[in-house]
């Protein structure tokens, strides 16, 4: 009988030209962040589904491929983000309170598949700042995760901005007061739509809740949307005024090359849930999807009573392939 | 704004394409042939920024989530089923107005703990019949849920409804308005991004002649 060599749905082989780009575009982005001060950590690929993810385990496991391990008798998880495993080594290996800066590239599985890129794998490299909650570190964060990709060749990068503090002050204010599934905002939140959010106003939401959400859901756009939040924002608590000045002060310090356009989206919901400051992305023209998105998620705990702060990016390798003008020959 | 490459816009075949068409008319995005004289399935504007892509409402979402097209029309019937958090939902046209109903052979259907349903929309009737605590029975037909009830296939279809007279001459009746339809304008998440200032221009123009 003839074999079929078919792979599983989401997998594929990749092959010459394109593996040796890929090989290159990894080593390309590893050096630039090794020589700007990160050290480089090879994490697991697999780990106990029970701990994985640290803090952020409830929803990593959402998306991670699981399996149960002959050998250890218990369920296992291919690692479906690798920043989160770059933060518990920071926290459990590495025996200083000082800054650390960590970078890593290596495949993660998703159990489910991608519908933009028909894929439930990607290659992600990326690199971390742990122990510093300063601005600069934010800034720094942000530079260098633009420099790594005009390094390999992307152009005309759009650098989406925003503050997951927003969004988490707003889902903590409606936990307090209803029972409604906080997935369900976000995903309303997240898609924008007018008439949904409005709809959420017969599910114990208070208008003022409601109010806040159709706000968020309309501040995108230019710089200039800071400052209508602060004149439009219906809830400006003294958290929000605090998220808002942050990113004021934030873009002023931010020395863009003046080919990357800059966007902001205030009600942005990302992708895994764990920021809770600043959150940016890196889009171009061509692609309908992020190559590369970071974000500060402060609060990893490194010894019972420290919290540790944390900013950092992942870019996808895969996605970044199809659209980098690298050239081959020139290494 | 840096604006690059030109907008796509998907529309959906059929009715909701002639009132969208007569929306356009009178912008600067009017298109430069008629879809009904045509086969051609990527057409042009008067506007060198904007091309219409025709094509079915059910694909209307997968082409703008993947980013292929950048806006998109479609009916939220559909949006509805749609599991994509790829795009963003911009503007209701307040077009293809209708409503998702659940209709059978009789109004008493709702107080059964189990139900045998005919639709095409699988994923809100699950969540439609949960929230009425009626244990679901889904039965997926593309077209002609009407008939299921009378030959016993169902007990009721959730559909589409806009005048009732398919459901009275297939001898149904309306037993619940789940929730009101019109036509959306969608966007791509990363154009928002990237095309942001072309895309508030279609807003904009499209809004003016609502």
């Amino acid at each position: 009988m003839k074999k079929s060599w078919n792979l599983p749905v989401g997998f594929d082989e990749i092959l010459p030209p394109k593996s040796l780009k890929i090989e290159k575009l990894k080593r390309v982005l590893i050096d630039l962040y090794i020589s700007s001060g990160y050290e480089y950590i090879i994490p697991p690929l697999l780990e106990f589904s029970e701990t994985l993810g640290g803090e952020a385990h409830e929803e990593l496991e959402a998306y991670a491929f699981s399996f149960a391990d002959n050998l250890s008798e218990k369920q296992l998880s291919f690692r479906p983000d690798l920043s989160e495993q770059a933060a518990r080594i920071d926290a459990h290996r590495f025996n200083t309170l000082d800054p650390v800066r960590l970078c890593y590239v290596g495949d993660i599985l998703k159990k489910k598949i991608s519908q933009i890129h028909r894929s439930r794998t990607t290659i992600q490299v990326g690199a971390e700042i742990f122990g510093d909650p300063s601005l600069e570190a934010d800034l720094e964060s942000m530079n260098l995760m633009i420099e790594g990709l005009r390094k390999v060749g992307v152009k005309e990068i759009t650098l989406s901005i925003g503050h997951a503090g927003l969004t988490s002050f707003l889902f903590k204010e409606i936990k307090k007061s209803s029972t409604i599934n906080i997935d369900k905002v976000e995903s309303v939140l997240s898609k924008k739509s007018e008439s949904d959010i409005r709809a959420l106003s017969s599910e114990e939401l208070t208008s003022e809740q409601v109010n806040m959400l159709l706000d968020l859901s309309k501040l995108y756009g230019g710089t200039e949307v800071i400052e209508t939040a602060k004149s439009k924002l219906s809830v400006l608590d003294d958290e929000i005024i605090h998220y808002l000045d942050y990113l004021e002060s934030l873009i002023e310090n931010l020395q863009l090359n003046k080919k990357i356009k800059l966007h902001i989206d205030l009600g942005e919901v990302y992708g895994f849930r764990y920021h809770n400051g600043v959150v940016f992305s890196a889009y171009i023209d061509k692609a309908g999807y992020p190559l590369a998105k970071g974000g500060r998620y402060d609060g990893i705990s490194k010894t019972e009573d420290l919290l540790r702060p944390a900013v950092g990016f992942d870019l996808d390798i895969l996605a970044i392939a199809e659209h980098s003008n690298l050239d081959l020959e020139s290494e | 704004m840096n604006q690059s490459g030109k907008l796509i816009l998907a529309l959906p075949k059929g009715r909701v394409l002639k009132k969208f068409c007569t929306l356009l008319k009178n912008t600067k995005f009017n298109l430069v042939e008629n879809p009904e004289n045509t086969r051609k399935i990527l057409l042009k504007t008067k506007s060198p920024d904007l091309q219409v892509l025709i094509i079915r409402g059910w694909d209307v979402p997968v082409f703008v989530s993947s980013g292929v097209a950048h806006v998109g029309v479609v009916g939220k019937d559909i949006l509805l089923e749609s599991n994509s958090e790829e795009f963003i939902e911009l503007m209701d046209l307040q077009i293809g107005k209708c409503r998702i109903s659940l209709a059978g052979q009789s109004k008493e259907l709702l107080k059964e703990p189990r139900l045998r349903v005919a639709t095409k929309y699988t994923k809100l009737a699950e969540e439609y019949l949960s929230s009425k605590e009626i244990q679901p029975d889904i039965i997926y037909l593309r077209g002609s849920q009407e008939i299921a009830p009378s030959l016993n296939l169902s007990d009721a279809i959730i559909d589409l409804v806009e005048t009732g007279r398919t459901l009275t001459e297939n001898s149904l009746v309306e037993i619940d308005i789940i929730r009101n339809i019109s036509s959306r304008l969608i966007a791509n998440k990363a154009a928002l991004k990237t095309k942001g200032d072309l895309i508030e221009e279609l807003k904009t123009e499209l809004l003016n002649s609502l």
